[in-house]
């Protein structure tokens, strides 16, 4: 998708972001909110590996649970939420890293295995045993989040700030050293990427972000997690965020992650089979469009926008017709 | 030959005969071998090879390719994997010299670090420019037609101000968009002044004998 149509693309998406809590007003859809942004973190982290790192991986639940219970046992300890959310992304990532660490001296064949023994770890052993006292909601710089708005307000100007720094990353050499790498390691090589810190740096933002997923979850929670939201169910189900938004597109994976989260609670009833849906869209994502909504916007561009196509091919010394 | 130069000592790959020569600074000269990309490999460090390379006065046999690539040695192939999640700007840009420290204080948000990142942009732009692709900078690096695709791989190495540049001829494109590759080349080539071996295709594998090697300038 072309710089200028993904920027208005994203700013639409932020100015609904911003309007939304204060055209509704019901707690119900501010606490909507709330798990639309943990669900856009966990589509962005999903980007990193799937379309970035181009590998599978299946920690980000396990990230976010383990992050949630982290953020559960400092609030309930007396700690600042910023130190909360310091304390998820580095559990987020640590996460992350361990898997990189079971996988091996090969992550590219490693890694899908390893991260699903790492979520299934988590899922069925660590974290149904890990208890963490409930605590009262913070209050941050004065701000009382006991309400729901206020806190999607706080939680919507954390996502923003570390996607921004994301999306910054991304434009600096160590953003490009991600893609590299996931385009081959042999190109990575030829290219001068240092493979291992790609690898490690590519996997610790992951699973920083999907711990900052958690740290909004668990003040939302006022506590630790249902255990659905780290089952195994929810590692592959969150797959469907990159697939179906374009794996290396931020902005349609948050889209679809917003869309999957939100969609199922309009209309009591109306999508009670969302579940189905969402799935039957993969499937027919997966097989129609292998670039996701991404893809399509950027060919819908191109096949429909001639002109603007048009003046792109041309270039001072040399002329590409196709 | 002089100090700063890439010199191939009796380097053997894929059973050919072996294979010596010597790019002095500014130098062009082209070797043919019937698996030039196997040898692109072996003097990247990709697939082992015996014999012997110098660069600069530093001797690269035995050492990794990323040492060889941190040591000054380009390698331009003309073909690039499909890299959907970056732009042909992104591309340019992949083997230039990291900077140290920019990417946490660009991800932090400080200004002057933003624009940085605009100067560094700037410059693969102005690439572009030279290289006569300006007009897919912003296109993903997905797709590109071949003669694009060779001559972004090319800018990616230029732009990482190499020591020595080893250079596969597209011989797989025709002669017009072949022809616009090497200017594009020997235009860069004139600016930077570095040593270029540029790998042609052979007929055949030669089984015995030396090598011929065709000095240009």
């Amino acid at each position: 998708v072309s710089a200028p149509l993904r920027r208005r693309a994203t700013r639409a998406l932020v100015l609904v972001a911003v309007i939304w809590p204060f055209a509704l007003t019901s707690p119900q859809a501010h606490r909507t909110g709330t798990a639309a942004l943990a669900a856009v973190l966990v589509a962005c982290s999903l980007v990193v590996t799937t379309g970035w790192l181009r590998t599978i991986t299946f920690f980000q639940p396990a990230a976010l649970g383990t992050a949630a219970w982290v953020t559960a046992w400092l609030l309930a300890g007396g700690q600042s939420l910023p130190v909360a959310l310091a304390g998820a992304l580095v559990a987020g990532a640590g996460v992350a890293l361990a898997s990189l660490a079971l996988a091996g001296g090969d992550p590219r064949r490693g890694l899908p295995g390893a991260s699903l023994v790492v979520a299934a770890f988590f899922a069925l052993l660590a974290l149904p045993q890990a208890t963490a006292r409930p605590f009262p909601r913070p209050v941050l710089l004065g701000i009382d989040l006991a309400g729901e708005r206020p806190l999607y307000l706080v939680g919507f100007a954390v996502v923003v700030g570390l996607l921004a720094a994301v999306a910054l990353l991304r434009r600096t050499d160590v953003g490009r050293g991600l893609a590299a790498v996931g385009a081959g390691e042999d190109f990575a090589l030829r290219c001068g990427i240092d493979l291992r810190s790609a690898w490690v740096g590519g996997l610790a933002l992951s699973g920083a972000l999907a711990g900052g997923a958690g740290w909004l979850l668990a003040v939302q929670a006022r506590g630790p997690l249902d255990a659905g939201a780290y089952s195994l169910v929810a590692a592959v189900a969150v797959l469907a965020y990159p697939l179906l938004g374009g794996s290396s597109s931020l902005t349609g994976a948050a889209a679809v992650a917003v869309a999957l989260t939100v969609l199922p609670t309009i209309g009591d009833g109306l999508l009670v089979h969302h579940t189905v849906l969402s799935g039957a869209a993969l499937v027919l994502a997966v097989t129609l469009r292998p670039d996701g909504l991404a893809g399509l916007v950027c060919t819908a561009r191109r096949d429909f926008w001639p002109l603007l196509a048009a003046s792109r091919w041309e270039s001072p010394r040399w002329r590409v017709s196709r | 030959v002089t100090a700063n130069a890439l010199h191939l000592q009796g380097l053997a790959v894929g059973g050919g005969a072996p294979l010596t020569a010597a790019v002095a600074d500014g130098d062009w000269q082209v070797v043919r071998h019937h698996d030039p990309d196997l040898l692109l490999d072996a003097v990247g460090g990709l697939h082992h090879a015996p014999g012997g390379i110098t660069l600069d006065g530093l001797a690269l046999h035995g050492t990794g390719p990323l040492v060889r690539a941190r040591a000054g040695l380009g390698l331009a192939s003309g073909r690039l994997p499909p890299l959907p999640g970056l732009r042909v700007r992104d591309v340019l840009l992949l083997s230039s010299p990291p900077q140290p420290g920019l990417a946490w204080r660009a991800a932090v948000g400080l200004r002057r670090h933003r624009a940085r990142l605009a100067d560094v942009e700037a410059l693969a732009r102005g690439l572009a420019g030279r290289l006569g692709v300006s007009g897919w900078t912003d296109e993903p690096a997905v797709g590109l037609p071949d003669v694009v695709e060779a001559l972004v791989d090319l800018g990616r190495v230029v732009a990482a101000r190499p020591r020595a540049i080893v250079w596969r001829a597209p011989d797989w494109l025709d002669g017009e968009e072949a022809g616009a590759v090497r200017g594009a080349l020997e235009v860069e080539h004139a600016i930077g002044g570095w040593a270029v071996l540029e790998v042609r295709q052979a007929a055949r594998r030669p089984t015995r004998g030396p090598l011929i090697i065709e000095v240009q300038s």
